[in-house]
């Protein structure tokens, strides 16, 4: 069970189908194949114990992963906006690296290649032997630095028996048309991009990228390349609907899938988007980077069923992040870890061979039975229909009393002035912490923090009234688009922003 | 023999490899080709011109009655058998594309 192994798979089963890039030029599996293996050679030659990966999306990284895993050596996708201090930070971690990337003087004098130069260096012969060494399914296949959201970065560890078993559990082999191409956009250092690039391999279905996501150079991509399925983050989403919104269009035809995920998404984009997509399958996919991406999905079905019904629980599953795959176990524990009943919000759990739960700074984080916590807070209906309502430790302790942003965001982003919003604590004196709703309105609406409470105390109780409104032009995001909230509050803790209220 | 999840298997008749996905406790035995199929960690076999149904790489073969499931990593000639059975290839689940 590890890479390898599916990357010799795909290059016995599909030597001559195009799976990397545009149909007219891409690698096929066999030149995929033939390229890791050079880039394995280097790796060697490097004496190397970590490929670091400085670069944007495009075949160049699905070429360094599987070098990494025929080498034997981790692979270490990078954030490339990190600053030179973060960077070098996470370089110092490792003794040997061989950095990939486009600024090689950001390497600090350690082995480095250009994208390019790696890229030409892994051509080897065509009819050069396609065998890989064996490599212990157990040792280390990616590293993915974690967003930072809310404590110092860590080095989570995905070994190969993890990605391995979450390929084995969910993707059939070769299941793809020859005609299927997908489309990626999602950074290369986030788990979705390597999980996104394995499943794909692996179901045969050839891989666009789009380095830089811009929703007009989205749609061309789709249209021009006859894109089937997507994934997408859900800042992306909204702007692909504001996109054909402005343009009147609708989404093209030939999309047969969309997934979306990584953040929460606003129900009345997604309404929307059914809207203009009316072919085309969603699919919200929940997944931590260290389950080695998705642990549950709500399918296209599940989507159209919610919209359609007028039992509220139905409809409310529009919201919901669907129910566990087959291969992993999601449970919502209580403080003592007993099992919720249905509907009662407690922390989620997961376990299952896909779920690695481990961090190089930190070890092990599952409990003795294997469970992960996720340090997601939510419920599962009576149907199996997990509900995430948000980390735990964005949870606000208001005189007391536990409140979850998301039920304020559910609120006030069906408000028809709001466009985006998000909701933190705010360090306070008297109550622990106030509610702080940090705001982005529509255009040539007015900013009216009163008229926004009213809404919400009309909806909700008192004491989950936003004590504070902040009006933003945009709220802060990882690439991502998981809203960081510390710097939401530093905008009030520190008086970068003036609230307008 | 006990069968664990993640265990990588040769055929010694022919060129059919498999992957362990759901193991079984029993002591009944995965044969291929009329033969054990052995640690795929050794030499690869020389397929002996064994005749029997060809086992499709990426497909799945199960056997109901143990909950044995192997995934062909290396199409070779079959069939495969456990316990005497015949393992059946499952036809493909039906889960959305979620990445």
């Amino acid at each position: 069970m590890n890479l390898t192994m599916l990357l010799d798979m795909v290059v016995e089963g599909m030597p001559d189908r195009v799976l990397i890039g545009d149909r007219e030029d891409g690698l096929t599996g066999r030149d995929l194949g033939l390229r890791a293996r050079g880039g394995a050679d280097l790796i060697r030659a490097a004496g190397a114990d970590t490929l670091v990966y400085l670069g944007g999306n495009g075949p160049t990284f699905p070429v360094a992963l599987f070098a990494a895993a025929i080498a034997g050596v981790p692979f270490l996708p990078v954030n490339y906006r990190l600053s030179d201090e973060q960077l070098e930070d996470v370089l110092s971690r490792r003794a040997k690296p061989l950095v990939v990337s486009d600024s090689p003087e950001r390497a600090r004098g350690r082995a480095s290649l250009t994208l390019a130069e790696f890229l030409a260096q892994t051509a080897i012969p065509a009819e050069h032997e396609l065998e890989f060494d064996e490599i212990d399914p157990d040792s280390i296949a990616v590293l993915l630095m974690t967003s930072g959201t809310t404590a110092a970065p860590k080095s989570a560890v995905l070994r190969h028996k993890h990605l391995m078993s979450y390929i084995f559990g969910s993707v059939e082999f070769a299941s793809a048309e020859e005609t299927d191409a997908t489309i990626v956009s999602v950074p290369p250092y986030h788990i979705a991009a390597v999980a996104n690039l394995l499943s794909n391999l692996y179901a045969s279905r050839r891989i666009v990228y789009l380095d830089r996501f811009t929703p007009a150079d989205w749609l061309h991509r789709v249209r021009t390349q006859g894109v089937t399925q997507a994934m997408v983050v859900p800042t992306m989403l909204v702007r692909i609907v504001d996109e054909l919104v402005r343009s009147g269009e609708q989404g093209p035809s030939t999309l047969r899938s969309i997934s979306y995920g990584g953040a929460k998404i606003a129900a009345p984009v997604l309404v929307e988007a059914l809207r203009l997509f009316p072919e085309t399958g969603f699919v919200n996919a929940y997944g931590l980077t260290e389950t080695a991406s998705s642990i549950a999905v709500l399918g296209p079905d599940d989507h159209r069923d919610a919209v359609g019904s007028d039992d509220p629980d139905e409809r409310a599953r529009l919201g919901s992040v669907g129910r566990a795959l087959p291969g992993v176990e999601i449970e919502v524990h209580d403080e003592s870890g007993n099992p919720c009943p249905p509907g009662v919000v407690g922390s989620i759990v997961v376990r299952g061979p896909q779920v690695a739960g481990e961090y190089i700074e930190a070890g092990s984080r599952l409990d003795p039975d294997g469970w992960f916590p996720t340090r997601d807070l939510g419920y599962i209906d009576k149907d199996g229909f997990i509900f995430v309502q948000g980390r735990a430790d964005d949870t606000i302790i208001r005189g007391g009393e536990n409140i979850a942003p998301s039920e304020i965001e559910a609120v006030l982003v069906e408000h028809e002035w709001v466009e985006d919003v998000a909701v933190a604590g705010i360090p306070d004196q008297e109550w622990g912490q106030r509610i702080g709703a940090f705001v982005v309105v529509k255009p040539g609406v007015p900013a009216d923090a009163e008229s926004l409470r009213e809404f919400v105390r009309g909806r909700l109780r008192s004491s989950k009234t936003p004590d504070d409104i902040v009006f933003l032009a945009e709220l802060p995001t990882t690439p991502t688009g998981k809203v960081l909230r510390r710097k939401l509050v530093d905008t009030v803790t520190q008086g970068t922003e003036t609230p307008t209220a | 023999m006990s069968l664990k999840v993640g265990t990588r298997l040769r055929s010694g008749n022919s060129t059919c490899e498999v992957i362990v996905v759901k193991g079984s406790d029993t002591d009944a035995v995965l044969m291929c080709a009329g033969a054990e199929m052995l640690d795929a960690r050794g030499p690869a076999a020389t397929p002996n011109g064994a005749e029997g149904p060809t086992i499709q790489l990426g497909k799945r073969y199960a056997d109901d009655e143990s909950g044995v499931e192997v995934l062909c990593t290396k199409a070779g000639v079959g069939p495969l058998t456990f316990g005497e059975r015949e393992l059946t290839q499952k036809t493909a689940k039906a889960l959305p594309a979620s990445d």
